[in-house]
């Protein structure tokens, strides 16, 4: 499922009222509010964060950490983006802090990111009627594109994240990433020129075609 | 007819419909003669189609839980939050800390003025010792000065806790007082 309200004006005008509510709610330490908040985005959350570190359970404490610190912040958000954007900016900014905290065992290359990957994470998103060779060959592909992803600089990472999983426009990009929307053309051409140049290094991987 | 480079220059932007028409149509009618550059645009239109291809994931169910559990102790911010918090509405309006700033140099210095005056107190006070010294004249020369000896008695100590330090009697002060005056 996608982060479907994100990008789709109609259902973010519908969302706009009731999530002012739930955030004045949650400015004065409502729990219940704070709740509702984290039901409606934990999935864009623990997606985002998925997709940075490259592993689900660092991807669960990244998106328990991102909602406490909503908690703890939201008397910060003055409302001058969406609050998504807000969240987005969080996620990534704590997800970037944490891999550069991992640094410290840096891994050094793409072979042996594979040995590491998590093959078994889009099993329940396998199409029924495959072989089990063809579940094996899309398994693969989709570790290797994640650990492609992974192996891209923070920013790139980030961009590429932000622009084709969640399909955030130019102008969210730039807020959600704190710098201008020309900023954000230059990194993201910059993010796919590297993202192709990676695949191309590793075609083998993805020369089935499914 | 645009070069190779400029082409590989707007293929992101052009990828995402990002580019004003004309430069659109440019890149498109490069893009249908110029192999290369197609190739590239291929390679790149691929890369992000794998990419958007990934699935999403569901999140764990009892991630609220855990949210909760830490609610009760880390969530709760901190002093040094709570202070930041309080101050940070003023950070970010430089001119309210500027206002204040300017408030507390006025006050410090009014007030370091007045400990200045205070410091030369026994020049500030010879106004108020002479015209009590010269009330007293006055009520000598008129001899009317009242039989209780309270208001010498204060005049006196008045004195003597400044110029007249030593007068202990009326005669004195007497004396003191036509001294003072023949002075002036």
């Amino acid at each position: 499922m996608k982060a479907d309200f994100f990008g789709d004006p109609q259902r973010e005008d519908d969302l706009n009222d009731e999530e002012v509510i739930l955030i004045q709610r949650l400015k004065r330490g409502d729990e219940r509010a704070f709740e509702q908040i984290f039901h409606r985005y934990q999935e864009q959350v623990y997606n985002v964060a998925y997709r940075m570190v490259g592993n689900r359970e660092t991807a669960e404490d990244m998106t328990q950490e991102v909602f406490l610190r909503v908690f703890q912040k939201i008397r910060g958000f003055k409302g001058k983006s969406a609050f998504s954007t807000w969240l987005y900016r969080l996620t990534v900014n704590l997800c970037v802090d944490h891999i550069r905290k991992q640094r410290a065992h840096p891994v050094e290359s793409l072979e042996e990111l594979v040995g590491n990957s998590e093959m078994d994470v889009d099993a329940a998103f396998l199409v029924d009627e495959m072989t089990p060779e063809d579940e094996l060959v899309l398994k693969e592909r989709r570790a290797a594109v994640q650990r492609i992803i992974n192996s891209l600089p923070d920013k790139l990472r980030a961009v590429i994240i932000l622009r084709e999983i969640e399909g955030l426009s130019y102008k969210e990009l730039a807020e959600a990433l704190s710098c201008s929307m020309g900023r954000v053309k230059s990194l993201l051409h910059e993010a796919r020129i590297e993202l192709k140049r990676r695949i191309e290094q590793n075609r083998h991987l993805f020369k089935e075609e499914l | 007819m645009m070069r190779c480079r400029d082409v590989r220059k707007h293929l992101s932007a052009f990828l995402d419909g990002e580019l004003d028409e004309g430069l659109r149509g440019e890149i498109q009618r490069h893009l249908v003669i110029c192999e290369e550059c197609s190739r590239e645009y291929d390679g790149m239109l691929e890369a992000v189609s794998l990419v958007r291809d990934l699935p999403r994931l569901e999140p764990p169910q009892d991630m609220w839980l855990g949210v909760k559990a830490k609610l009760g102790s880390a969530a709760k911010p901190s002093w040094r939050e709570r202070f930041q918090d309080l101050i940070a509405p003023w950070v970010r309006r430089p001119i309210y800390v500027a206002l204040i700033l300017l408030a507390l140099l006025t006050a410090s210095g009014v007030m370091g003025w007045q400990m200045f005056i205070r410091s030369r107190s026994d020049i500030s006070e010879m106004p108020l010792l002479s015209l009590c010294i010269r009330e007293h004249a006055q009520y000598y020369a008129q001899q009317i000065l009242p039989p209780d000896p309270l208001l010498g008695s204060e005049v006196v100590q008045e004195m003597g806790t400044s110029k007249g330090e030593g007068i202990t009697s009326n005669y004195e002060l007497q004396t003191y007082i036509s001294l003072h005056y023949e002075g002036e």
